[in-house]
């Protein structure tokens, strides 16, 4: 097997005798799709986070093997909606890395962010204001900036929140097909859903277990330390149960 | 007027003064505005009092004692918000109140004449020095080219700071700048507005502006005209019936705000029908 795209060695984030992750190993390869699950509060953001450099960890290290390693979508954060900034300009955002400070954006920039918008089903919003849109909208435009760096591996956090079920079905295609050429890793609060797409499925409470399937039972997620349940179909919500140290 | 301005030395430097501190206000407004730090920027207004007590105390320029101390001020409170658990609108009003309290306490202390307090708190537009006129020019100079040369990255940072941080940008600096433009801002054009009112001149222009637009950059310019027009309206009002030119200036921007939104319904109104 080829070199992993990403190579987490025995990270450790957060101090103290309880820190909010700890000895994780974790590699991901080139068309890896891998679901992230856990309790709330487990850590599966703290991980993501680390991951794309927002927090530095206490212990361990965190590798690339890529030169254009990571497109980023974070977990729905309440964006000032009245925000004056129209679409294409969050999209292009996403090129600030490779474009730092001083460098401006050329037209071809501008046609990528096109391009990525009419991937995402939502050509011809360019020019409308950002706080205007629907929550899935929102998301659309959100995948867009995380993949105009085009990206190996991209990093989603519970995409699917605050959007509509039809979206949610239409993310989960886009994703299919972005994984003929990128790694994808995904926070999901809906293990029911990913499973039928993600290839395997990685439990993180405090710890991580790589489950290398994306079939699993509920014995094997209280092996893992898991205690989330599995639903199967719906939109029940998030269960959240104690870690088992607390109970 | 016209003839007076270039009869009375004070009144050209007025008028300088409102064009230049017109334009980094418009700027820096805009800034304060979609970044919603309007609290902050009073917080900074109403604490460099202190610097200017005790610059008086110690028989220094006042107007550069009230750069420095809300300069630090701004940057203590972008500090301590990201270092401290401390609410970010506490640690405002504990600065807000602290400023206020040295400056009257160091200007009491002070042997001999006390200033006008008047002029400070609530702007003339008679005291207004050609050295003033340097400071406001030079910020102005500045504020231009930072946000000529940065403005994606300002308006990136401002959308969504945490995201730009993954693109390892130095997002921290870019914020400890940008409250320094702000903290400077206010102080450069206190003459003018007054401490106490010059948060108008950072606000009312932009919401002006933002009922004609939604582009960030269309705010800014829009609000330096807005700020120019309301500066030099207020500055004639003031002139004529003599009263502070802070309050003058917040009538005519209010007025100014009024007028723009009448326009927009009729304009609205016709094209529906």
């Amino acid at each position: 097997m080829s070199l992993p795209l990403l190579s987490i060695k025995n990270l450790t984030v957060g101090y103290g005798e309880k820190p909010i992750l700890s000895g994780i190993n974790l590699d991901v390869f080139k068309n890896d799709f891998i679901g992230i699950v856990g309790p709330n509060g487990g850590g599966k953001t703290t991980l993501l986070k680390a991951i794309v450099g927002l927090i530095k960890p206490a212990e361990g290290e965190i590798f690339f093997n890529t030169m254009n390693p990571v497109g980023y979508l974070p977990q729905m954060n309440q964006h000032d909606n009245r925000f004056p900034i129209p679409v294409n300009e969050v999209v292009l955002s996403g090129l600030f890395g490779e474009k730092g400070i001083f460098k401006r954006f050329t037209k071809a920039d501008f046609e990528k962010a096109e391009y990525w918008l009419e991937f995402a089903g939502i050509k011809g919003f360019a020019k409308k204001k950002y706080g205007s849109l629907s929550g899935g909208e929102r998301q659309r435009v959100l995948l867009c900036r995380a993949l105009i760096s085009n990206p190996d591996l991209l990093i989603l956090d519970e995409p699917n929140t605050f959007v509509d079920n039809k979206f949610e079905g239409e993310l989960y295609e886009l994703l299919k097909q972005l994984n003929e050429t990128k790694a994808i890793m995904i926070v999901s609060h809906d293990l029911g859903t990913i499973s039928t797409y993600v290839k395997s499925i990685a439990c993180v409470n405090r710890d991580l277990h790589h489950h290398k399937s994306n079939i699993i039972t509920q014995q094997q997620l209280e092996s893992y330390n898991c205690p989330i349940q599995l639903i199967t179909h719906g939109t029940v919500p998030h269960t959240v149960l104690l870690n088992h140290d607390e109970l | 007027m016209i003839n007076a301005i270039f009869e009375y030395r004070f009144l050209l430097h007025a008028v300088i003064a409102s064009i230049l501190s017109g334009i980094v206000c418009g700027i820096i407004g805009t800034y304060i505005v979609t970044n919603r730090i309007v609290f902050l920027s009073g917080g900074i207004a109403h604490a460099s009092f202190g610097g200017l007590g005790l610059a008086w105390y110690l028989n220094f320029n006042p107007i550069l004692g009230a750069a420095i101390f809300s300069v630090l001020t701004a940057l203590g409170i972008e500090f301590f918000t990201d270092k401290t658990r401390v609410r970010n609108d506490s640690i405002i009003g504990i600065w807000w109140s602290m400023g206020m309290a040295l400056g009257i306490f160091f200007i009491y202390l002070s042997p001999g004449y006390t200033p006008n307090l008047m002029n400070y708190l609530f702007g003339s537009i008679l005291t207004i020095e050609t050295f003033d006129l340097y400071l406001i020019g030079a910020l102005a100079i500045v504020t231009i080219m930072f946000f000529t040369l940065f403005y994606r990255p300002i308006l990136f940072i401002s959308f969504d700071s945490e995201y730009v941080k993954t693109h390892k940008i130095p997002v921290a600096l870019f914020k400890y700048i940008l409250m320094s433009l702000v903290a400077l801002s206010i102080v450069f054009s206190m003459k003018i507005a007054g401490i106490v009112l010059i948060i108008s001149l950072l606000t009312i222009p932009q919401a002006i502006a933002n009922q004609i637009t939604n582009n960030f950059k269309h705010i800014m310019f829009l609000s330096i005209l807005f700020a120019i027009l309301g500066s030099l309206l207020g500055l004639a009002i003031s002139w004529y019936i003599n009263v502070p030119s802070g309050a003058t200036i917040i009538f005519s921007l209010i007025t100014l705000f009024v007028l723009v939104n009448i326009v927009i319904k009729i304009i609205k109104n016709s094209c529906i029908s």
